[in-house]
């Protein structure tokens, strides 16, 4: 009895233990998707507006993940700023985000574009 | 004469539940296989589709052919075509795979691959070659 006893002990240990070891292993293999999912969504935004300032100008930032091809339910956050820099000095232009950010770990992405105006677009992506 | 039948009861029930508890362990560790090699077509897919996009746009923005390398940490199967990407870990026949299709008007070139490392060129037309590295 005592033995059986032993073994049941054993298998719960090695059952949580393995559970454990299996969520750090999902957790480690996500994390590179997310910030794959936040490249995509930040590139999707740079084909779509290119380095036209016209472009740039009338985007408005969506949260919608969906429109970047990412599952439903897939937090994302945006913020971008457009500024000039002038002898030195950083003026910026417009800033747009989404409404609300994302909270915990999660991808992220920035990209940094020239526009055909002289000004610069600095995009930052999080997805969770 | 009560307590061997005690005991033989209580041996014959922890048995009973360690034999439970033991298939309950093997499946649980099947289910975990699965999820995990998901987890890993799904992480795989995603690298390639972030790679296809950034060097779409980089492409799009720069005017240029942009070129970037992809490395999986063992072989994927990659089939590619129009705005679709679809990566299933090497050994598993397909059976587990993950698909994403990309929302921006791109046209990848249509491949079907096995490899370690993929090649993704990108050309400022929106046209996107996929080759074993």
């Amino acid at each position: 009895m005592l033995v059986m006893s032993a073994f049941t002990i054993a298998l719960s240990i090695v059952y949580f233990g393995g559970a454990g070891l299996y969520a750090s292993s999902i957790n480690a293999q996500l994390m590179p998707a997310s910030d794959s999912a936040a490249s995509i969504v930040a590139s999707t935004i740079a084909i779509q507006n290119g380095n036209s300032s016209q472009a740039w100008s009338s985007w408005v930032p969506s949260a919608d993940p969906s429109a970047y091809g990412l599952l439903q339910g897939t937090g994302v956050y945006i913020n971008a700023t457009c500024f000039t820099v002038n002898n030195g000095q950083v003026t910026v232009l417009w800033s747009r985000a989404t409404p609300t950010s994302v909270t915990g770990a999660a991808g992220r992405a920035d990209r940094f574009i020239v526009l055909d105006d002289g000004t610069a677009v600095r995009l930052e992506v999080l997805v969770r | 004469m009560e307590r061997p039948l005690v005991r033989i009861l209580l041996v014959g029930t922890l048995l009973a539940v360690s034999v439970s508890f033991a298939s309950l362990v093997y499946v649980q560790g099947q289910n975990f296989a699965t999820a995990a090699r998901q987890a890993s077509a799904s992480s795989a897919a995603y690298a390639v589709a972030g790679a296809v996009v950034s060097a779409a746009a980089d492409a799009k923005v720069q005017g240029l052919p942009v070129s970037s390398v992809v490395l999986f940490s063992q072989p994927m199967a990659v089939t590619a075509g129009g705005r679709t990407v679809t990566v299933s870990p090497g050994g598993t026949g397909r059976a587990v795979n993950s698909t994403i299709t990309l929302t921006v008007p791109l046209n990848i070139t249509a491949v079907s691959v096995t490899a370690l490392a993929l090649n993704v060129t990108a050309y400022p037309d929106g046209t996107v070659c996929l080759v074993r590295a």
